[in-house]
């Protein structure tokens, strides 16, 4: 309750401060004074900048930048008892992750360079909240802390650290890039085609768009683009693999309390001894063997105004499936899939006003999922699927450009199990999405303030998202935002979590 | 060998070195020698009625009449004149663009390197039914953002339509941002607009086509040595256009737009710009190398230095398409970059208000 009433105050603090500065001249004396000198101190404060700038007067070719950010996400509804799967939390902070990242680029030649990204993460949430953070299970049980915090508080390995380190090479028609890398394939907000990068998703259903970059997981690749007129052909290809990870037992949205006890399912893994208890790396990774490559292309051409492209990509499922083996338990295997995408978008002019349209469709053969009902004998538990995914987006400026919108609509159609009766429980989900930004041009745009709404159409939960940003200098940006998830406590997606609305602030300073 | 045969040999040594030099020059040269030169752009249209009678039109207004009559030209071709100058180069160009902004005493800079491919012999084939028709690609543009350093390396390519009253696109353009990564269609801001909230418009910085305003020449005035014209420009197609009207002071030897004052919905002369023009070798076209807008109400400023201007390179198509959008590295860096204004009091004093002109027109005319 009291995060819906502070919402409400805050929303009428935006217009009322909007109000108040659209009628003040910054010629104001007064006012110039005190505000016009801070802003102007503020406007070059740099200091890591300014170091690295030395760095790049002497290398002529060298480009350096990175960022510092803090994210902090405050639970609002504070520590409860009473939640689903007879959980509690006694935590207050969700997070709060302190992100360093360096990111040089140097130019060989004019035709060649190298770039390389270094993370450094640290969620100090672990060390703020002590062993309150990851509550108890019904019986009084707490959770393992120290392995939850081995796989999240912050990077230790190398790879973790190393981001992408690759080289780009320009060839005429040709483009080249080899090495460490993210390839972010589609056109559509969210993830529709965007599947060739495994990902950590531990915030569940706060994860959003502007923080995929960091939460993808580079992969060892070879991108290969030939260009020639409208058209473009890319091919990639992989020998290296990783799984995706969703929430960890005892991780804020993790539906599993993460105690580890005498008849946990985990120690019952014939294959082989997972210290760290990861759910998501314990199953059989694909041997390093050519066969076990991963492979795609994506074909597009942009004819008469339309952007259309096509591709296929040939991945090893990122969450392995979990067979089970009868009396000897489950076995977990990461198993091949198909993907097949289309893509298409348009921009027109319509009522003197620009508007983009945008299509999306990913279909997914032979996808492993548990089945739903009676566990029969001699059945492994899963069913094979295919599905599809279909997203449909529509995007344009209101009021001289001050206000954007964005309406997409996605639905995930799944069909074509092979056991009767043995199929998901949803069989199919659509997703409406409203996003709204507006930039107060009485701020110079620098005061933006968004909006966003999802609702699950079938069920009815939903979330919503609301955050203002504003940004100081070229270096330093600030933001505060929102989350609300409402729905029941069965629902999947939003509703489950409706005792977890967030409240997010960042600060980043980028040099 | 022979004493004679030695002699040869040594001839035959100095004139393969001789025509290997010669290569050299011509190949050296050659590239130069494919770019133009610039044009007057009365030459580069020839038939005045060209611009004068745009896209159908078939007679003059009666305003347009009276200035023929009085200056011997039209608002509308001299505005024309000058949108010939604003697309420098033949083929192609690049440059670098360094916008300092300032707001409420904060200083914001944008620097990006930018490229145009020009899809036309030369302007004349926007004019004539011959040439390009409207809604047809006449450019294609591309760039890459260099500062501030959270948008280093967003990425951009377009392509521009040729306006008219029935196809009002300008535009369509796909934008990598390095957050996102990957290429994504934006729809085109309106011209009316703010670019990136400065005191510049979309529309003043590069989409404003001749064609949709109505232009009348109030008189002549002189402007830092320069013999101008000076136009009147009200918008036609929005009666919420952000601008009652502006004027232009326009030189009237090379049609280069030096000056302008820009009048609010209330009619008050709220806005004031100064543009410093100079000739770039090898083809001497005119750039515009300093846009200073100022507004006289906030005091905000917004000023657009253009500098290491390169023409007619024989840019390919590929570098405008989708394909290019995978760069993340600047193909270039300026040679020699522009100081950074560091406090409000650094900046070269703002643009005036041509009062002279007013008074001698004995219009009055009030500030906010």
């Amino acid at each position: 309750m009291r995060g819906k009433i502070g919402i409400i105050f805050f929303w009428l603090g935006i217009l009322f401060t909007n109000n108040i500065i659209k009628g003040t001249s910054w010629a104001e004396e007064g006012y110039q004074s005190l505000l016009g000198r801070l802003n102007e101190n503020l406007s070059f404060f740099n200091p890591l900048g300014n170091a690295f700038n030395h760095i790049e007067a002497r290398i002529p070719n060298l480009f350096i930048k990175g960022l510092v950010r803090n994210r902090t996400m405050v639970d609002m509804h504070g520590r409860r008892e009473d939640l689903f799967y007879n959980r509690s939390k006694r935590y207050n902070y969700q997070s709060i992750e302190w992100l360093a990242e360096l990111e040089l680029l140097y130019a060989i030649t004019p035709k060649m360079s190298l770039v390389n990204v270094s993370d450094f993460l640290y969620d100090a949430a672990f060390d703020w909240e002590g062993g309150s953070r990851f509550g108890r299970d019904r019986y009084g049980r707490k959770s393992l802390k120290s392995w939850l915090e081995g796989e999240r508080e912050y990077y230790r390995s190398f790879k973790e650290i190393l981001r992408e380190l690759y080289i780009e090479i320009n060839y005429g028609d040709w483009f080249f890039r080899l090495g460490k890398q993210q390839v972010v394939w589609g056109k559509m907000d969210g993830k529709v085609t965007d599947i060739i990068n495994p990902d950590i998703n531990w915030a569940g259903p706060t994860h959003t768009q502007d923080n995929y970059r960091w939460t993808r997981i580079p992969l060892w690749m070879a991108k290969a683009v030939y260009a020639w007129k409208e058209f473009d052909f890319e091919l990639i290809w992989t020998p290296d693999f990783e799984p995706s990870e969703g929430a960890l037992p005892g991780d804020v949205f993790s539906t599993r309390s993460g105690y580890i006890g005498r008849y946990d399912s985990y120690r019952n893994i014939n294959e082989r001894v997972v210290t760290r208890f990861n759910p998501y790396k314990v199953g059989k990774r694909p041997g390093r063997a050519l066969k076990n490559s991963q492979f795609g292309f994506r074909a597009n051409v942009v004819k008469g105004g339309w952007d259309i492209g096509l591709m296929y990509w040939f991945p090893w499922d990122r969450f392995a499936t979990s067979f089970r083996r009868g009396p000897l338990g489950s076995e977990y295997e990461h198993t091949r899939l198909h993907n097949f995408g289309f893509n298409l978008d348009k921009s027109f002019n319509f009522y003197r006003r620009n508007w983009v349209f945008r299509v999306e469709s990913l279909y997914t053969k032979d996808k492993y999922i548990p089945t739903q009902g009676e566990r029969l004998p001699l059945h492994d538990g899963v069913t094979r699927v295919n599905s599809l995914l279909n997203a449909v987006a529509l995007e344009t400026f209101w009021f001289r450009g001050d206000l954007t919108s964005l309406l997409q609509i996605s639905n995930n159609r799944f069909f074509k199990y092979d056991k009767e009766d043995m199929g998901p429980l949803k069989r199919h989900q659509t997703i409406a999405i409203l996003s709204l930004a507006y930039a107060f041009e009485s701020f110079a745009d620098k005061l933006v303030a968004k909006v966003g709404h999802y609702w699950v159409l079938e069920e009815g939960e939903w979330k919503g998202t609301y955050g203002i940003s504003y940004k100081f200098s070229d270096f330093l940006e600030a933001s505060v935002e929102y989350h609300w998830l409402s729905g029941h406590s069965d629902d999947t997606i939003f509703g489950r979590w409706g005792d977890y609305d967030q409240m997010r602030f960042q600060v980043e300073y980028n040099f | 060998m022979t004493r004679c045969g030695s002699k040869w040999n040594t001839i035959f040594k100095g004139f393969r070195r001789v025509l290997i030099i010669l290569a050299l020059f011509i190949a050296f040269f050659y590239k130069i020698s494919l770019g133009g030169q610039w044009i007057n752009p009365k030459e580069v249209i020839g038939d005045p009625s060209l611009a004068r009678l745009q896209q159908g039109r078939k007679e003059l207004t009666p305003t347009e009449k009276r200035d023929l009559e009085k200056y011997g030209f039209t608002g509308l071709e001299i505005i024309t004149y000058v949108d010939v100058n604003r697309e420098p180069g033949k083929e192609d160009s690049e440059g670098f663009y360094h916008l300092t902004k300032v707001v409420g005493g904060s200083i914001e800079l944008i620097e990006d390197l930018r490229r145009r491919k020009y899809y036309r012999k030369s302007y004349r084939d926007y004019l004539t039914p011959n040439g390009i028709k409207p809604g047809e690609i006449r450019a294609k543009r591309s760039g890459m953002v260099l500062y501030p350093p959270k948008m280093l390396g967003t990425i951009w390519i377009g392509n521009i339509f040729l306006w008219s009253e029935n196809y009002t696109q300008f535009e369509e353009q796909w934008v990598r941002f390095p957050w996102l990564l990957r290429p994504r269609r934006y729809t085109s801001q309106p011209g009316e607009s703010k670019w990136t909230g400065s005191e510049m418009l979309e529309d003043d910085r590069r989409k404003r086509h001749p064609r949709q305003e109505d232009h009348r020449i109030l008189g002549e005035d002189v402007i830092n040595g320069h013999a101008c014209f000076v136009i009147e420009s009200i918008h036609k197609y929005n009666p919420n256009y952000p601008y009652s009207k502006r004027v232009s002071w326009i030189d009237r030897e090379v049609f280069i737009d030096l000056h302008e004052e820009q009048f609010d919905r209330q009619g008050r002369l709220f806005k004031v710009v100064e543009n410093k023009w100079a000739q770039m070798p090898p083809g001497n076209y005119w750039v515009r190398t300093w846009w200073d807008y100022y507004n006289l109400e906030s005091r905000n400023r917004a000023i657009l230095e253009t500098f290491e201007w390169v023409f007619d390179q024989g840019l390919k198509d590929e570098d405008f398409g989708k394909g290019f959008l995978n760069r993340v590295v600047p193909w270039r860096k300026p040679k020699n970059p522009l100081p950074i204004y560091k406090r409000v009091s650094d900046l070269p004093p703002p643009p005036q208000v041509r009062w002279e002109f007013w008074d001698k027109l004995g219009l009055k005319v009030t500030t906010p």
